[in-house]
């Protein structure tokens, strides 16, 4: 790679590792896996890096990535993950914090998602994509997203610690 | 549902979307990332491509010039052209299967590597470690890192015949690390002296369609000389065909003009040497059985397996 496209490709990754890091670990829900899932995506973007950085978001080329790099975990390695009752460890918690409780729910019911599913509903409400936007980096319709968002919604309305925050306003609002 | 609820539930809907907003980005907060591990990516990008490139090579097979560009072994210093034949040895003669030294535990791969042409295995890990060596201490930015040695598993150690596009005889020295992707390595040496290296990773999973057998795209300089010489090899030819076999392949042979070897398989791998002694215008003949000993793969049904040279 010419330096200059190198030089491109590390501030690249200097400046938007640990965003994605981030999305990865929302995917995944394990932080070892979400790294090395980042890692797998950007070494796929740096050996095309030539024509990625020349897309107008060399970002969705990278998240692309990374939801099918994650969807070849599940697909080729056949990952099984089970639900524990206890949320995963996590750095720099504010033990004190009224959601607490939530926060350790939403992994567990987003692990309750299939792939897709889930990758839709992250890339909707954590990166903030358009339907449009997550239907090309999915390569589905913009029909299918809808549906997908939709019964990823509902499940999660559905899940213990989340059932409360139900459309009906039956439970209660934090 | 009247107007009212309607409204309601749309409302719960938005304000669901909105938590659900507030809480991905809290529970994306909660990890610390560890710093951008910038050389690993670039060490895993970079092995990405050339991998990518193999890949494209066997594909583009009737591209019979595209190897030798494309794996890039070091240029060498060529020695001249009249270097010694394979020195036939008992393991060196057509059909013979690998012959492997006795087994002291502190080097399992001792067992299991195939050694030719009096190639000892001590020879064949020092070749090993000097072709890991040289790439460790040169500066070469589009290089991947690469394991050190000791996390590679000699696998096959056999005479290199020159030609016109490589230079002197050498030694070849086949090694694979016992890593998640199964990498492995090339090296061509001359006296002792690395001249190439290529390194590549099992890429046999991608290919959906793939037969019971699977020649590494990345190993016909094994078996071929270049085609700068075609038509006029160098005899005798020491070659040897590398691959991946599916667990339902208990067998696998091979025949090359006049010379034939039965493989070695093991844990989905296989290595088959032989030494030709005519000049051959067809690629090896592979066939692999199952365990009953019917036929479950031919070369020449492959499309992947480009029959000509």
């Amino acid at each position: 790679m010419q330096a200059e496209l190198e030089a491109q490709f590390q501030e690249f990754v200097r400046a938007r590792w640990s965003h994605l890091v981030r999305t990865a670990y929302l995917l995944t829900g394990d932080a070892h896996h979400a790294e090395d899932l980042t890692q797998t995506a950007l070494a796929k973007a740096y050996r095309s890096w030539r024509r990625v950085s020349r897309a107008d978001s060399p970002e969705a080329y990278v998240r692309r990535m990374l939801v099918s790099c994650n969807s070849d975990r599940f697909r080729k390695r056949r990952v099984s993950e089970s639900l524990t009752d206890a949320p995963p460890e996590r750095a720099g918690r504010d033990e004190g914090y009224a959601g607490v409780d939530e926060r350790g729910a939403l992994l567990g019911a987003l692990a309750q998602l299939p792939p897709k599913q889930r990758a839709v509903v992250v890339m909707r409400y954590w990166e903030d994509l358009s339907e449009t936007e997550v239907a090309e980096l999915l390569g589905c319709s913009v029909g299918t997203v809808k549906s997908q968002a939709s019964k990823g919604l509902a499940k999660l309305r559905t899940y213990p610690g989340l059932a409360r925050r139900t459309p009906s306003g039956q439970g209660g609002n934090r | 549902m009247n107007d009212d609820e309607k409204r309601q539930t749309a409302h719960g809907e938005r304000d669901f979307e909105e938590e659900l907003r507030e809480l991905l980005a809290e529970d994306a907060y909660t990890i610390r990332p560890s710093a951008a591990p910038y050389p690993q990516i670039r060490r895993r990008g970079a092995l990405e491509r050339r991998r990518r490139v193999a890949v494209a090579g066997a594909a583009l097979a009737t591209l019979a010039a595209v190897p030798a560009a494309v794996y890039g072994l070091g240029a060498g210093s060529a020695q001249g052209g009249t270097a010694a034949a394979p020195a036939p040895s008992s393991s060196a003669s057509a059909s013979a299967s690998p012959k492997a030294s006795p087994a002291p535990s502190a080097e399992p791969d001792r067992a299991t590597a195939a050694l030719y042409d009096g190639i000892t295995y001590r020879q064949a890990r020092e070749g090993l470690e000097n072709c890991l060596d040289s790439e460790f201490t040169r500066d070469r930015p589009g290089r991947p890192g690469l394991a050190p040695p000791d996390a590679y598993a000699i696998v096959l150690a056999m005479r290199s015949t020159g030609d016109s596009n490589t230079g002197g005889d050498g030694v070849f020295v086949v090694a694979e690390a016992d890593d998640e992707d199964r990498s492995s390595l090339i090296c061509r040496l001359e006296d002792g002296v690395t001249q190439g290296i290529t390194g590549f990773t099992d890429e046999s999973d991608e290919i959906a369609d793939a037969g019971a057998v699977l020649v590494n795209p990345n190993s016909n300089r094994l078996f071929k000389q270049t085609i700068l010489d075609s038509g006029r090899w160098r005899l005798p030819f020491r070659w040897a065909v590398i691959g991946t076999a599916k667990p339902s392949v208990a067998r696998v042979t091979v025949s090359y003009g006049d010379s034939g070897a039965e493989a070695t398989v093991r844990d989905g791998r296989f290595i088959a040497s032989g030494v030709l002694n005519e000049q051959v215008t067809r690629a090896p003949h592979i066939k692999g059985y199952d365990a009953g000993g019917k036929l479950v793969y031919d070369s020449d049904g492959d499309k992947y397996w480009d029959q000509g040279l």
